[in-house]
């Protein structure tokens, strides 16, 4: 019995130590800047990219940066709402969603790249349908089965659906009246491939990294159709951080970011994991078509 | 000819009926242009990436994701004891209650179990905001409900003449009830508590976290972006994990532990749950809720979702969760009663740990490698996950009853299947009908994540309603799936009660 007993002190032992480690996130510093984005990489690319940038913002600003990973494109938006990120990564969408939802936000700066942004519409080779040059043709897509990437995404779905619209083609239009939702880019292309959706549309940045990285998966795959430029990705930042941090914060965040140098290898190493050259302004009435089409889609109301 | 009577078994056996319907619409949605990928997939399952990187992340993700786990395991099983004996008829009837409290608790419970871990993590976070709680607090509210549900069950199981003598001993109410409720719940808590850390391991791994990570973000993000060889590192570590935690559950036989202890741990478990509860209860409130105004919303909205033929999505997920029921409850018995010797037990439940491991919209995804978008598709992914976890307690408990009768008939020289059908799993069939009962509730709040990338049902609707914010959709839906588990549960109580 006594052996029970002394194994009975070990458990309730362990569990304090479990119990005790359990609340030490809670304990976390108010002067900390958190940054969050959405996941839209996998996990190894999201961790390096972000702790490196928390590290050199954290040289040059000389401020403790955590970054806090989130699980979705709704955490992402809500985090910044309840104010427990202060700096987001996020696409035109979510961007625009979460300043939305949260008066004084700043859009603090966006990639070269996020100013032409673009999509493509992929069909399976089965289908034998040639790329087209007008977007009127896409009503050849009418009575196949379609799928977008993640409902939220704006390269994924949000300007693919509205040039569909555009051209005449309703969701209702598809086989099954209705549009798949992938969740991400790649799986697009593996489902659409793969011949369990006749044709998808996607971001044309992670298209050109699978025809150089993973050309088997775009084996049985067409490019249909590539849409005209759009503004997509950008830095999104709390109102409140010179009252948090320091008088003129949010100025010295947003040069911290413009001024990153492809020349430095420190800086290069950043950059290239946003696969950019460099990071340059950008206005929130930039992104007021966004708004106008997420508003007609109904993805914001 | 003899009439097929109804009985547990029968019914059992009966479910497997909903394969013909699905197995039409899978053969003829069959094509197998998604076998480069499929091959991907397998070959990165013996071949996963290893460095240094990734080593260290899996290490502190499986050390975030135990620690989760075993926190909401603890919490939700001492509170499933607590609203379990709450929801019993027994202590109505010994309290002399009125009864329409626990019909009014049961509906609540109900509620709060058909929906999904991941729905109560982002409403939760609506109101409070990243913090490391959220996560455990959504773990743990539908894990509550369900292990309610199971230990009511086994407490309404007492024979009616034992409470009529324990009544006429005239203790006091409370210790009437003590004593009546005591032998069931220990019974349940070595058959069926231990067992669930598993699942807590399991729901943290689909769940990730909110702002913590633990290894489900890992999983996810690598599977969303098909790096199969990083996905497969995180599996296997998740198995790890899985694998030890039940040695290391094993050590402590509680069947040979004696009672005084088992009693001093259940207290102490209950101080450490009280103690987290408190820490939690002063945590949320202590942070100011964030105003949420979509509730406001919602009683000045015009319903603008009949437009999405609300009623065929309802519809389809009702059906669905009728062919993975049928599923989860036939493929266990039928592949064990085919498959009656050694190896094939042995194949059985490494098929099953994979089916378990492999979180469900990943194993769709690679279905889909083979066929098109339907119905039957997202069900027989939600069946064989579930089925792969009914089939482990099936097994279990086969192997630990009395196995007198199965050897009795076989030396009479019935034949091996035989035998196994009426000397075995006869006794378990009614137990095992029961858990696949709880079964669908869980496939029920299933179908909201792996609708999306099926295409059907309501689970779609969820996902574009969340992602829209439109918070007024959301409640409807999620009355919606409540409306569902409701039926069924009436539907069941039926059932059950025919049976009896």
């Amino acid at each position: 019995m006594n052996n029970k007993f002394f194994n009975f002190k070990k458990i309730l032992l362990t569990s304090a130590i479990f119990f005790s480690s359990l609340y030490l996130p809670l304990n976390a510093n108010s002067k900390v800047l958190r940054i969050g984005a959405i996941p839209d990489q996998n996990q190894e690319v999201l961790d390096k990219r972000f702790n490196l940038f928390s590290k050199e913002l954290s040289k040059s600003l000389d401020v403790k940066v955590k970054y806090i990973p989130v699980i979705n494109y709704v955490a992402a938006v809500t985090g910044f709402r309840t104010n427990d990120l202060d700096l987001v990564w996020f696409g035109g969408l979510s961007g625009v969603q979460a300043r939305l939802q949260t008066p004084n936000s700043i859009v603090i700066a966006q990639r070269d790249i996020d100013k032409e942004f673009k999509s493509i519409f992929i069909v399976n080779k089965k289908l034998k349908l040639g790329p087209i040059s007008n977007k009127n043709e896409l009503k050849k897509l009418k009575n196949l089965r379609f799928t977008f990437g993640s409902e939220n995404s704006t390269s994924g779905r949000l300007m693919p659906e509205y040039f569909l619209n555009d051209a005449g083609i309703k969701i209702k239009d598809f086989k099954g009246k209705k549009a798949g939702f992938s969740g991400s880019h790649d799986a697009t292309i593996a489902l659409v491939n793969g011949g369990a959706y006749d044709a998808g549309a996607l971001n044309k940045q992670v298209w050109e990294n699978n025809l150089k990285n993973n050309p088997k998966r775009t084996n049985n795959l067409n490019l249909f159709w590539i849409t005209p430029d759009y503004v997509d990705y950008h830095w999104v930042a709390q109102g409140n951080l010179d009252n948090r941090f320091r008088k003129g914060f949010t100025k010295e965040l947003k040069s911290t970011i413009l001024n990153l140098d492809i020349k430095n290898i420190e800086h290069k190493k950043i950059l290239d994991m946003f696969n950019a050259k460099k990071f340059i302004e950008a206005e929130s009435s930039d992104y007021k078509y966004i708004e106008e089409i997420a508003r007609k889609l109904k993805k914001i109301r | 000819m003899n009439k097929l009577k109804l009985n547990p078994s029968s019914i059992t056996f009966l479910a497997i009926l909903v394969c013909l319907p699905l197995a039409y619409e899978l053969f003829i949605n069959f094509h197998i242009g998604g076998i480069e990928l499929f091959k991907e997939f397998v070959i990165s399952a013996f071949n996963p990436k290893i460095n240094n990187e990734i080593i260290f992340t899996l290490v502190k993700r499986l050390n975030e994701t135990f620690l989760i786990a075993f926190s909401s395991w603890l919490i939700s099983i001492i509170f499933g004891i607590f609203f379990g004996i709450l929801s019993s008829e027994i202590f109505y009837k010994i309290l002399n209650l009125p009864i329409f409290l626990r019909s009014f608790l049961n509906l609540f419970l109900t509620f709060i179990r058909s929906i999904h871990e991941l729905i109560w993590g982002l409403i939760l976070m609506q109101i409070y905001g990243i913090n490391f709680s959220i996560g455990i607090i959504a773990i743990c509210l539908p894990f509550i409900a369900i292990n309610a549900k199971v230990f009511s069950e086994q407490i309404e199981n007492i024979n009616h003449k034992t409470i009529e003598s324990i009544k006429q001993i005239n203790g006091t109410k409370s210790s009437t009830l003590l004593t009546l409720v005591w032998a069931p719940i220990l019974k349940t808590y070595k058959n069926y508590g231990l067992y669930r850390l598993e699942c807590a391991i399991r729901s943290t791994a689909v769940l990730g976290l909110f702002g913590v990570g633990g290894i489900g973000t890992s999983i996810f993000l690598c599977f969303q972006t098909l790096n199969f060889r990083e996905l497969w590192t995180y599996l296997w570590g998740l198995a790890f994990l899985i694998i030890i935690s039940k040695e290391l559950l094993k050590k402590f036989n509680l069947s040979k532990t004696s009672e005084k202890f088992l009693t001093y741990f259940i207290i102490a478990l209950f101080c450490i749950s009280l103690f987290s509860l408190y820490f939690f209860v002063y945590f949320i409130f202590n942070k100011n809720a964030i105003p949420f105004n979509s509730i406001n919303n919602f009683l000045i909205s015009n319903f603008s979702l009949i437009s999405y033929d609300f009623l065929k999505l309802l519809l389809e997920t009702i059906v669905l969760c009728l062919l993975s029921t049928g599923i989860t409850i036939s493929f266990p018995p039928i592949c064990i009663l085919i498959f009656n010797n050694k190896i094939g037990i042995k194949i059985i439940r490494s098929i099953s740990f994979l089916f378990r491991l492999i979180p469900p919209p990943v194993l769709i995804l690679i279905l889909l490698m083979f066929n098109d978008p339907s119905i039957s598709l997202a069900a027989i992914t939600l069946g064989l996950h579930n089925a792969a976890i009914t089939s482990k307690l099936l097994l279990v408990n086969l192997h630990n009853q009395d196995n007198k009768q199965y050897i009795a008939m076989k030396s009479l020289g019935v034949s091996k299947r035989s035998s196994w059908l009426l000397g075995s799993f006869v006794k378990q069939a009614n137990s095992y009908l029961a858990y696949c009962a709880y079964r669908s509730d869980i496939i029920i709040r299933e179908t909201a994540i792996l609708g999306v990338i099926g295409s059907v049902g309501l689970g779609w609707q969820l996902q574009e309603s969340l992602s829209s914010f439109a918070w007024e959709e959301v409640i409807i839906i999620l009355f919606a799936y409540s409306s569902i588990a409701i039926i069924g549960e009436l539907i069941n109580g039926k059932i059950k009660s025919n049976l009896a």
